[in-house]
């Protein structure tokens, strides 16, 4: 099957989404994070600690691939590494998590709010995020993406003993929730600021860590709160919320959460369509660590699989990756699942999705 | 692969399968980052490679980090015995299906899943929703599960572990410990008709495996035999649910030189966990061929 030309820009696609008018094809979001780094053969990690070079990365990985996203995102840890949480930088793959900054519960204290202009790689972020945006801003949709307050505290503690902490000593388990959340405020304000599309990630709300009820007491009331923000302050942008791993048992108190696009990953995307594609557009859900290993004819067949399922749902369909697209990943790969937008998402009328400017100018 | 949440004692646990381990042994260890108090320990017993595994999210690049990691391990280091303990929130079943991926074959046989628990918390921790799947999928797919802090409980709350964990893997062997240390003699050939579920020894190996068809009486009892006459090694324990001719599963005990079966009716897959010394893998798998 041939592959039909784009008539529309990455932006042009995605504002069809916000209007609900019908896109000629469906946008297809890979979620290349540090796989950008590849596009200006620097190593990982001069590119995500230099702004000007991430900036770089992000736009050629653009021109190279025509992602309709450009993602901001070198790990998930990057807010608690403003808030005082130190990492380990490894010369050509993601930072990884020092000694946890939060020891003893009391040292909660040593946690801060960040200041934009100076703590951890913030001002890495601020700087590639402008880039992008005067670069290609009138082409393709740039966001920043941080982590939910829940997996910025888990960071700052310690995974292993942050879940515990749900248990023994949830009011303190509170008091540090809330500390995220106003950085993750100020992150979407300084994001919003930028002209760039705030992207919040909560891996550790997976359902294979947490349980409906810690999700509902613990994560959707902070992740709400950040939700709103970007309602009423975002100027027709939509929320998103991307959680990796398995979500299907936190759906219901995922959807309390009140975001307009949910990106996703281990799911059957046929049933995540039946249970919110009505509340929600739906991204994903290739598996990663298939477009590292799997052929382009394997990935495209994948895609087609997915797009069956989805295309239809009535608040849209994206197609894209499950989670970040692995750094090695072979560049024909990437090709294969945009190129699979191009072939299986071709939208009818009736595949049109509904708009989201419930929540949108 | 040894698992188990924060306190559980795995560290412990492989600390004390490294004293008493046979030739070289490497450990990989993952706390969702950096090296930590876990990972020191293990160190600290020295002459021991510890490989920390890459990644700290539980997306599934990280799956492609484990089995990068295993096979860096075996070419790099070739121990004749992994250790494998991931972060104590990871849920098995994933790390299993990583290390039995047809990728890795030739590379590393998985040997058992044992996990630690802690028998002051466990029940509370087990009950539904007390935490996400990570809990229940650790002790769900354990082949061995080691109850440690026995000391600390009564004997009333033993048995409310005891038969929460029979709920929730009635085919695993649940084996007693307190600080996961070896203070009862190791169970011996000789000894053999002594229950001795109290103590986990040392060099002691465990072999699982899944029986992928139905299994007749005659199987049955010459498997029982097979097993006391010592013809797949020293054993010290067996257990099982296998698919009799019938579609029926059948729950079966080997201990103190007996075996005995009676019909199991919740529906759970085949498997037979072979507790002992010097078994012979290879025979028991022919067996079951």
């Amino acid at each position: 099957m041939q592959i039909p030309q784009d008539t529309q820009t990455s932006l042009e696609r995605v504002g069809s989404y916000l209007q609900g008018v019908n896109p000629q094809r469906i946008a297809c979001f890979p979620l290349i994070l540090n796989h950008a780094a590849r596009s200006i053969d620097v190593p990982v990690a001069k590119c995500i600690r230099d702004g000007e070079l991430f900036g770089k990365a992000h736009v050629a990985a653009y021109r190279r691939y025509g992602n309709d996203l450009i993602t901001f995102l070198s790990t998930t840890s990057s807010l608690a590494e403003a808030m005082g949480q130190k990492l380990n930088f490894i010369e050509d793959d993601a930072p990884q998590l020092a000694d946890p900054l939060i020891r003893k519960l009391e040292d909660i204290e040593r946690v801060k709010i960040p200041d934009f202009s100076s703590d951890g790689r913030l001002p890495v972020y601020m700087e590639a995020t402008e880039y992008a945006v005067a670069e290609v801003g009138q082409e393709v949709c740039v966001s920043t993406v941080f982590a939910g307050p829940f997996t910025t505290a888990a960071a700052l503690r310690g995974t292993d003993v942050f879940v515990r902490d749900l248990y023994n000593n949830k009011e303190w388990v509170h008091q540090l929730l809330e500390l995220c959340c106003q950085a993750g405020i100020k992150f979407v304000d300084e994001i919003l600021k930028r002209k760039s599309l705030p992207i919040l990630v909560e891996p550790i709300g997976s359902a294979s860590l947490i349980s409906p009820r810690m999700f509902s007491e613990f994560v959707s009331p902070y992740l709400k709160r950040i939700a709103d923000h970007i309602h009423a302050n975002g100027g027709g942008m939509p929320s998103v919320l991307h959680i990796c791993g398995k979500t299907k048992p936190n759906w219901k108190p995922m959807r309390e959460a009140d975001y307009d696009i949910w990106s996703l990953d281990v799911v059957d995307m046929g049933e995540a369509r039946a249970f919110a594609g009505d509340r929600v557009t739906l991204v994903g859900n290739v598996t990663p660590a298939n477009l590292l290993k799997n052929t382009p004819e394997q990935i495209d067949a994948e895609a087609k699989v997915i797009c069956e399922k989805a295309i239809g749902n009535p608040r849209g369909f994206i197609l894209g990756s499950g989670c970040e697209v692995p750094i090695n990943t072979p560049p024909q790969n990437v090709d294969a699942l945009i190129n699979a937008a191009r072939r299986y998402g071709q939208l009818t009328t009736d595949d049109m999705p509904e708009s989201l400017e419930k929540s949108c100018c | 692969m040894v698992c188990g949440f924060l306190g559980a004692g795995k560290t412990t646990f492989v600390v004390e399968r490294i004293k008493n381990s046979r030739g070289r042994t490497a450990v990989l260890v993952n706390e969702f980052g950096a090296l930590g108090i876990d990972g020191t320990l293990i160190r600290s017993e020295g002459g021991l490679d510890v490989v920390e595994l890459p990644g700290g999210c539980i997306c599934c690049s990280q799956k492609e980090g484990l089995g990068k990691s295993v096979r860096s391990i075996a070419e790099t280091i070739g121990p004749d015995l992994l250790l494998i303990e991931p972060s104590g929130v990871a849920e098995a079943s994933e790390v299993i299906k990583t290390l039995t991926d047809e990728a890795l074959a030739g590379v590393i046989r998985l040997d058992a899943v044992i996990t630690v628990i802690d028998a002051s918390t466990f029940f509370d921790f087990s009950q539904p929703e007390a935490f996400g799947a990570f809990f229940l999928d650790q002790v769900q797919n354990a082949d061995l599960i080691v109850v440690n802090k026995t000391d600390i409980v009564s004997p009333a709350e033993g048995e409310r572990v005891a038969r929460r964990i029979l709920e929730l893997n009635p085919s695993a062997v649940a084996v007693e410990t307190s600080f996961c240390r070896l203070e009862a003699p190791l169970p011996s050939w000789r000894q053999k008709s002594v229950r001795s579920e109290g103590s986990f020894g040392p060099a002691m190996e465990c072999v699982s495996i899944t029986p992928e068809s139905p299994i007749s009486q005659q199987q049955m009892k010459k498997f029982s035999l097979a097993l006391s006459s010592g013809e797949f090694g020293r054993l010290f324990r067996a257990k099982g649910l296998v698919r009799g001719a019938d579609g029926g599963l059948i729950n079966f005990q080997f201990a103190g030189g007996a075996m005995s079966a009676t019909p199991f009716n919740q529906e759970v897959r085949s498997r037979i966990v072979l507790i002992g010394y010097n078994l012979d893998r290879k025979r028991i798998n022919e067996f079951f061929a």
